[in-house]
């Protein structure tokens, strides 16, 4: 797509996110709200040299994406709630095989089918906790149609710097909605790392000082052996011994906690020292922005602390800011997620929960008599 | 200066593509629009709405209940939409297709639309008729700006398109 | 003979010279069949290799888990040790992406035709070009010799010890009906056959088909009135009754006491869905 602004929709930006991040791979299987990324992909995709694989399941599509992954394409699928429940088997398997992919989720009600076209905010935990085993992900939570092709964008990059499964949660209405969205003249791709020495001398699995071990592609004549089993650093299955597990498991994990710094994002609005502070994030943050501006301009300190990565959490940051604050609203579309995670770090009596379960807009006005705000 | 617009018929009467030309534009004359579409299902002839929040400063909050002016396309959605328009707001209705007579504190603008998109040769066509009348009572939409995007959108049926609106600009404006 | 030992002789053997050492030890049972299939695949690639007619480096060998799960550990290719029952997932999305590989697929009767036979079936109805092999040991040994869809009527197993009481699939017809255009089945007492049917499958477009009737001693052979792993190999020999053509896939369900169909059931041509994906949506390669 020529650089400019659009007036399009969120699976739109993704789609134009994904083709400019170098995506050559999408496999899909139907589901509401997520089918639009489809459709856009179908439309763009093969042209822009993309090839699109309608999956049996959303088992198969993320399996086929990770197949795809090692054989050199940048890949993702994209999905909702039931689909993505489906998928964690198999994001459990990247995260083990450290297979780059990527995955839009278009969060919809749920448990189960829920109301399948509306929004909610209900499968953030499950990014990270879906799964079996200890692992790390990358997660953002994109809040309006620029932010879809701005963290489309990131999302792949961060997958493939640091050969993990990344994740966009996107909503219905992050997904539907339609605004401005601009397309940059540059837009900067990170490609993974090639191996740097012939075949003979390399290890599949053996980490560079980032902790992260280059990726070969098959076919390149490197005959690497992916295997979801505990593996030393030469791809070989270990399944006796406990401590090759330990290491392995601990540096899939440290590859993201120690470089969490340099992945954390998040968006301060509002004052630095605010009195009232408000912990928003995708659609629902839209309405807290709003709120912020309205206790602003009633005179009040007010900031918005919007985690735009909501896996690494940006702990540390959050903690820092509400410490100087009095009270903390925190605003989600689901019974209590990263609520949780908020509770970490700032002080329970601090904090109140304004909540909808589902597409019940949340008017600012709302947010801030809800929260206990008296403007 | 802010400006929620509804726009609401049903699937295949090209409600999205109205929307759509509206918002891009004004975000090309460096204005901001939202767009929340609505609708029940894939079905064709289910329920369709667009809400449009409009402005020259940029938009956080998208969602609104009641709207400064109101498109009514089809008889369908008449009932549950005309009771959240804004006290003193505009409602614009295709006259062709529905015979209430509207009664409240807002300004009423009859379009016959079908017919006018008719005699201009295809009925299709009266989504732009609309779209003329909507313009019409929004100032912050540029009609020269609209009609260089009916033209991308529709290349060869473009002045067809073009003409529509133009017809729908005049009994917007009173003409 | 020491680990080293092993791993250096099978480095000197050259039809083996596409076995992965470091792997040694094996995880197999003694007297396993899998290591004759493992054995044939290996000295059918090498051969073809010599022949020029392939070039092993872009070979890949992609299995599940299981017993059959483990193969792919063992050949020193680019290979991919997957999830239960999704091989062939995976595959699919390798051959999709990169279209000259040569893809195989291994997996064994559970994991592609219990957990995994959605996979199975859609990709010979879509004929991909992935060779998919099935072990068919007759259970899932790697649990402990439980019952699966090719356990035949009646089977004693740990977990039946009053006899296996579900039908079993037919698996050439099942896979017939499903459209593969290649569909064999041989038995690990029939190498010569396995071997040439591996170089045939590798050279072969389209979708491709072979069901492998193996022996698991351990775990099923033992209860099932086999003494040790060369009764039951007699067994598949005394009872295979080799056979050509779509018309016996009928009688090519696999029951004790009765005949075992072995051979070609199905061996026809339809468009390749990596060519066809690529030319009907016109996408543009990279």
């Amino acid at each position: 797509m020529k650089p400019g602004k659009y007036f399009e929709s969120g699976a739109w930006a993704a789609a134009m996110g994904a083709l400019a991040s170098g995506a050559t791979f999408f496999s899909y299987y139907p589901i509401e709200p997520a089918t639009d990324i489809a459709e856009e992909m179908v439309r763009y995709g093969p042209k822009n040299g993309l090839l699109v694989f309608e999956a049996e399941d959303e088992i198969s599509a993320l399996g086929a994406a990770i197949g795809a992954s090692w054989a050199g394409a940048k890949a993702f699928t994209s999905t909702s709630g039931p689909g993505f429940s489906l998928m964690q088997e198999h994001v459990s398997y990247a995260a083990m095989t450290e297979t780059p992919v990527v995955l839009i989720n278009g969060m919809r009600e749920g448990p189960s089918t829920g109301q399948a076209t509306k929004a909610a905010q209900q499968d953030v935990m499950q990014t990270k906790w879906g799964g079996h085993g200890d692992y790390e992900v990358i997660v953002y939570a994109p809040y309006n149609t620029q932010e879809m092709f701005d963290l489309t964008v990131k999302a792949f990059n961060q997958a493939e710097r640091w050969r993990v499964p990344a994740m966009v949660m996107a909503d219905k209405m992050t997904i539907l909605l339609m605004e401005e969205v601009v397309i940059p003249e540059k837009v900067e791709v990170v490609n993974r790392k090639r191996p740097k020495v012939p075949p003979e001398q390399f290890e599949p699995f053996k980490p560079e000082e980032d902790l992260v071990p280059p990726m070969p592609r098959f076919g390149d004549g490197y005959r690497v052996h992916v295997t979801g089993v505990t593996h030393n650093e030469k791809g070989v299955p270990v399944s006796d011994d406990p401590w090759v597990h330990h290491k392995l498991v601990k540096r899939l994990c440290d590859k993201i906690r120690k470089n969490r710094d340099k992945i954390v994002e998040y968006e301060v609005f509002g004052d630095e020292d605010p009195e009232v502070l408000i912990f928003a994030y995708g659609f629902p943050a839209r309405s807290a922005k709003e709120a912020i501006k309205l206790a602003r301009s009633k005179g009040m300190k007010a900031a918005l602390f919007r985690p735009k990565t909501l896996w690494p959490f940006p702990d540390k940051e959050l903690k820092e800011i509400a410490t100087k604050a009095k009270k903390v609203i925190v605003v989600e579309w689901n019974y209590g997620q990263m609520l949780n995670e908020v509770l970490k770090v700032v002080p329970e009596e601090k904090v109140s929960f304004v909540y909808r379960i589902g597409e019940i807009p949340i008017p600012p006005e709302s947010i801030l008599e809800e929260g206990g705000v008296r403007i | 200066m802010k400006v929620d617009v509804r726009i609401t018929g049903i699937g295949g009467q090209g409600i999205l593509t109205m929307a759509k030309i509206l918002g891009s534009a004004l975000v090309r004359e460096g204005k901001y629009a939202t767009l929340i579409q609505n609708f029940d299902t894939f079905i064709s002839g289910g329920e369709s709405t667009a809400d449009m929040r409009v402005s020259d400063q940029p938009i956080e909050y998208p969602v609104f209940e009641k709207a400064d002016i109101t498109v009514f396309m089809a008889k369908k959605t008449y009932p549950r939409y005309i009771n959240k328009v804004k006290e003193g707001g505009i409602v614009v209705i295709n006259s062709d297709v529905i015979d209430e007579e509207p009664k409240g504190n807002f300004t009423v603008i009859k379009v016959p639309a079908s017919s006018i998109a008719r005699k201009l040769g295809n009925v299709r066509a009266s989504n732009m008729v609309m779209l003329g009348a909507l313009v019409a009572k929004l100032s912050l939409a540029n009609p020269e700006v609209i009609k260089e995007l009916i033209r991308e959108k529709f290349k060869d049926k473009a002045d067809l398109n073009i003409k529509a609106f133009e017809e729908g600009m005049k009994i917007g404006r009173g003409i | 003979m020491s680990l080293e030992e092993s791993r250096k002789k099978l480095t000197q053997m050259p039809e083996m010279s596409l076995a992965r050492a470091e792997a040694l030890p094996h995880s197999l049972c003694p007297g396993c069949g899998i290591g004759t299939i493992l054995n044939t695949f290996l000295r059918a690639m090498h051969e073809l290799e010599e022949e020029g007619k392939l070039d092993s480096s872009k070979l890949v060998v992609i299995s599940g888990i299981g017993c059959s799960g483990r193969i792919s550990g063992f050949v020193k290719t680019d290979s991919m040790h997957t999830t239960h029952g999704r091989p062939v997932a995976f595959a699919t999305g390798v051959k999709l992406a990169r279209p000259e590989l040569n893809v195989w697929a291994f997996g064994g009767d559970a994991d592609l035709f219990q957990i995994g036979l959605n996979h199975t079936l859609q990709a010979a109805r879509r004929n991909i070009d992935i060779k998919v092999v099935m072990v068919n040991n007759f259970n899932i040994a790697m649990t402990g010799g439980v019952p699966t869809v090719t356990t035949p009527p009646k089977a004693i197993t740990k977990y039946t010890p009053r006899g296996w009481f579900e039908r079993s699939f037919n698996i050439p017809k099942l896979m017939a009906s499903a459209g593969a255009t290649y569909v064999a089945r041989w038995t690990t007492a029939h190498v010569f056959q396995l071997k040439q049917t591996f170089k045939k499958m590798a050279l072969r477009k389209g979708f491709s088909f072979l069901e492998v009737v193996s022996q698991c001693p351990v775990l099923f052979g033992r209860y099932n009135k086999f003494r040790d792993p060369w009764s039951m190999v007699d067994y598949f020999m005394k009872m295979s009754r080799v056979v050509k053509g779509p018309q016996y896939l009928e009688e090519a369900a696999i029951e004790f006491g009765k005949p075992i169909l072995v051979g070609e059931f199905v061996e026809t041509e339809a468009p390749e869905y990596t060519e066809t994906i690529y030319e009907a949506e016109g996408v543009v390669r990279k």
